[in-house]
């Protein structure tokens, strides 16, 4: 039975959809039948972000309207094998679906035999985002180490569990970690104490992800990438894996030692 | 000349071949090598341009070039499916002016919208009828027309020309890059590894079944 | 020079990172936001202290001042969250045992 997981964070910007990109690649890798399903209908992105936005004939609402077939409408990926996306539609608004239409479209995904059905949510709080948690089995919430983002993954939490999506994973993103030691930034552990939530993992700010994004290419796959080791090991955790968090430190050379050292 | 492969079945295009649509024209330049007999015309055509004048000779040298250009469309498609370079279709005879004045006055001659401003994403122009645009189609926006379709501008998102199934619909673009094209119930879209800078009008339009785009002249 | 600017940092008066005026401003902002429409419960609380006060002293309800604000924590540099009430007492009630 497939496991349907919404991606969130109430915030704009804070990289929702690369990170729905990155897991949905990042299962497809380890084997699994992914669907990543773009909810931001109006404002659709993940199909950039894939590389696909050339393959779109059909969308999520002409799947729900019942314009086409579930099956027409999933875009195969020209990477990875198992790896489908649902397109949002882009010329209608977040009215054009309902809750109780996308939770049946939830349960018409898993019939397809997925494995995971991730789901991009729009940012807000408003309609898009209650469309796209309504078939949700469980929730990411993305953040970054800012007080507006914590703020309103804080916002967001507390309305996932109002509809009960309780327990959901952080994943804390675009951290600096030469920033962190500075204590110029909120580290992990601040993040947490604060949300009181588990956290799935840690993404460092990396430029691989521009650079992927720019290519259509998730950074997930690209091994030299800290922020795409950082994905593959999110994907791990997922899938049940015990995985211990890797260090973000960027060099240990005897020069930055010393500097510590001096520092204390 | 670029040729696009159509992709009816969607399923079916994305199953195993990378791309949907593939490139199996090339630019004049590359395919001259394997055509020497194209060459030869493409010069002899390159002269008549710049003469402007058209005598008789070279009308019959036309004609047998339009006879040439079937029998290389014909290669060409047997190209496509091995995935190699298709030979040079000459463009610019009279059969193809024809072919678009044809065009041009068969569908709803009498209804066209003209329309200036871009569209920008998420926007869609819808007519019954031709439109003419003035202005860019940007990339996420949708210009959908029974008729034909005319952009006096970029062709960065989506058209469709003849969406009630008029096969004989054309698109036409100063610039003509789109995300992808429909004619009828036929969808392609641009190849891959195809350039995007510096591109003349072009026109689109369907001949057994595939799109085809030429360069406007 | 990195190491010149190291020193003269030392000789500044060090104020706190602002990792943590982050860490602590968002605590205070999630104690209103968790409140769920805060001024609500704010007029609630209100009543209530008014309630159990009056029982034991005659209090000025208008000039009655409570609100949610932060202070410096005893233990480090760090603020926080406070609940802070301001009650003008007009008379004591005397006891009535």
């Amino acid at each position: 039975m497939g496991e349907v997981i919404v991606v969130t964070s109430g915030k704009g910007g804070v990289g929702k959809t690369t990170t729905s990109a990155n897991i949905g690649c990042g299962l497809a890798v380890s084997g699994k039948k992914v669907a990543l399903v773009d909810a931001d209908i109006g404002l659709r992105n993940l199909d950039v972000v894939m590389g696909l936005e050339n393959r779109i004939v059909y969308d999520l609402v002409d799947v729900v309207e019942g314009k086409c077939k579930l099956k027409q409408a999933l875009i195969k990926d020209k990477r990875y094998a198992g790896l489908y996306l649902l397109p949002a539609a882009q010329t209608r608004d977040k009215d054009a679906v309902s809750p109780e239409q996308m939770k049946k479209l939830c349960e018409n995904l898993k019939e397809e035999e997925f494995d995971y059905i991730i789901i991009d949510c729009p940012a807000g709080i408003e309609q898009g985002f209650k469309n796209a948690i309504a078939g949700a089995d469980r929730a990411l919430v993305v953040t970054t180490p800012e007080v507006s983002a914590v703020r309103d993954a804080d916002r967001i939490i507390g309305l996932l569990e109002a509809n009960e999506l309780n327990d959901p994973s952080l994943i804390l993103n675009r951290v600096r970690t030469d920033m962190v030691e500075k204590n110029e930034m909120m580290s992990m552990d601040d993040v947490t104490e604060i949300l009181a939530v588990d956290i799935i993992g840690v993404v460092p700010d990396d430029e691989s992800i521009v650079i992927q994004t720019n290519k259509g290419e998730p950074a997930v796959t690209v091994e030299s990438s800290k922020a795409g080791q950082a994905f593959r090991n999110i994907t791990r955790r997922i899938m049940g894996e015990e995985v211990p968090f890797m260090d973000l430190k960027e060099d240990d050379s005897f020069f930055t030692k010393l500097k510590k050292l001096f520092k204390k | 000349m670029i040729t696009f492969v159509t992709d009816k079945d969607r399923n079916e295009q994305n199953e195993e071949e990378p791309v949907g649509v593939t490139q199996t024209g090339t630019p004049v330049g590359k395919i001259v090598e394997k055509a020497e007999k194209a060459a030869a015309e493409e010069a002899e055509k390159a002269k008549e341009k710049e003469t402007a004048e058209e005598t008789k000779e070279s009308k019959e040298t036309k004609e047998t070039e339009g006879n040439d250009e079937k029998a290389d469309k014909k290669t060409d498609k047997d190209d496509a499916a091995e995935e190699t370079e298709g030979s040079e279709k000459t463009d610019n005879t009279d059969k193809t002016k024809d072919k678009i004045e044809k065009m041009l006055f068969s569908i709803n001659e009498h209804m066209a919208l003209f329309h200036k401003g871009n569209l920008r994403n998420g926007f869609t122009l819808e007519y019954d009828g031709s439109i003419i645009l003035l202005g860019d189609v940007n990339p996420g926006a949708e210009i959908k027309a029974t008729g034909n379709i005319l952009i006096l501008g970029a062709l960065k998102g989506v058209a469709h020309a003849g969406c009630n199934g008029e096969i004989g619909a054309f698109v036409f673009a100063l610039n003509l890059i789109p995300v992808q094209l429909r004619i009828a119930n036929i969808i392609t879209r641009f190849p891959d590894g195809d350039s995007k800078e510096g591109r003349k009008p072009e026109y689109a339009y369907v001949e057994d079944g595939k799109i085809y785009v030429s360069p406007f002249e | 020079m990195i190491g010149l600017f190291d020193v003269l940092s030392f000789l500044r008066k060090k104020e706190p990172a602002s990792g943590s005026v982050a860490k602590d401003r968002l605590k205070l902002v999630l104690v209103h936001d968790r409140a769920n429409c805060s001024s609500q419960v704010l007029e609630m609380l209100k009543g209530d202290i008014i309630k159990v006060i009056s029982n034991y002293m005659e209090i000025d309800e208008d000039e009655l001042d409570i609100n949610i604000t932060q202070t410096r924590s005893e233990d480090n540099n760090g603020t926080v969250p406070v609940l802070y009430a301001n009650i003008p007492i007009k008379s004591m009630k005397r006891k009535s045992s």
